[in-house]
């Protein structure tokens, strides 16, 4: 049995079972030429074109930011996409997002942590 | 003539001597025992075993009863580890085995016509479904978990799915971004509610079941 952080916003509006959880989309696609200074949309992880978003990890529903107002209707082969590649989110580019790039993001105060102690999120 | 007169005498001549004879027989056998495994240590060579030793090992194994439990227990691991792997593509052809049809690389079709393929956070549809078979009662808010085996979930979203396509009483579909949400209400129970809100609760029991669907291709299914 181990511990594991779970770091979630709220629950999912849209099923009302699921988490909504910040995602990051590190492709190298993501890449976005025109902008000079990052905004709260691209200011997360460690790569600086990296995109942020709020997904629920049950029914897939996508926000932009933790306010969960803004809806992403991405999608690519039946998965969630980033916004800005297209790719899938369950693809190995893309991530839960860690504390440390919560914070970078400037989404801490949204955050909420649960800690389980299965080996399942 | 004088060969079959002897023939007796050697033959018993033979049998006074076996005992002897089984003893340097024996002797040369343990030493070899003892000398193979040094012989291919040391000088590189590949000798067999004598299979006095694999005599030995096997009533042990019969006698052990660790051993018969061995093999259940890889499936239980993982059907529990959460990366995508092969692993998910083997367990995924082994449920696809009792009810589902394989259509293509890890994608399966059910005989209602829903789609399993690859996705989620756990990499396949059908290893995010295994999530909804067991309570995680740390999870925040409510976690619906069904009653009954992997082949029962499938057997059971697939009669709620017809039931539903049918436009059978009890089913409602709604639509959002493309994808349809499909509640289905059973007569009796199929699940309870599990998470921190089934634990606050009691684990209350369940009725209904939500699929979700990106046109035939299943995101999720859970009793709620």
């Amino acid at each position: 049995m181990t511990d594991k952080k779970l770091l979630y916003i709220r629950q999912c509006p849209i099923c009302e079972q699921g988490l909504a959880r910040p995602r990051i989309c590190s492709s190298p696609a993501t890449q976005m030429p025109e902008k000079k200074e990052p905004d709260l949309y691209t200011a997360g992880s460690n790569n600086p074109n990296s995109v942020a978003v709020v997904l629920c990890d049950e029914c897939e529903a996508i926000w932009s930011d933790p306010t969960m107002n803004e809806r992403i209707r991405t999608k690519v082969d039946s998965d969630p996409a980033c916004p800005q590649c297209h790719q899938s989110l369950w693809g190995p580019q893309s991530h839960w997002a860690s504390l440390e790039e919560i914070y970078l993001l400037g989404w801490y105060n949204y955050i909420q942590v649960a800690l389980l102690h299965t080996d399942s999120e | 003539m004088i060969a079959k007169r002897q023939a007796p005498h050697q033959r018993s001549n033979f049998n006074r001597k076996s005992p002897g004879w089984m003893i340097g027989l024996l002797l040369v056998i343990v030493l070899y025992a003892f000398a193979q495994p040094w012989l291919n240590k040391r000088l590189g060579w590949n000798l067999p075993a004598i299979p006095i030793a694999d005599s030995s090992s096997s009533p042990s194994s019969n006698s052990s009863t660790s051993q018969p439990s061995k093999p259940s227990q890889p499936p239980a691991d993982s059907s529990l580890d959460a990366k995508p792997s092969t692993a998910d593509s083997n367990h995924a052809d082994s449920t696809a085995e009792s009810f589902l049809q394989k259509v293509g690389d890890q994608t399966f079709r059910s005989p209602a016509g829903l789609v399993y393929k690859r996705g989620s956070a756990e990499g396949h549809r059908l290893k995010h479904l295994e999530r909804h078979l067991r309570d995680i009662p740390d999870r925040p808010g409510p976690h619906g978990v069904f009653k009954g085996s992997m082949d029962e979930f499938l057997r059971i979203i697939d009669a709620g799915y017809t039931r539903a396509k049918n436009k059978e009483s009890g089913t409602s579909v709604k639509n959002d971004n493309g994808r349809d949400e499909i509640d289905i209400r059973f007569p009796s129970e199929i699940g309870f509610l599990g998470g921190q809100e089934g634990k606050r609760k009691g684990n209350p029991p369940l009725k209904r079941l939500k699929i979700i669907l990106d046109e035939d291709s299943v995101i999720t299914a859970y009793p709620f």
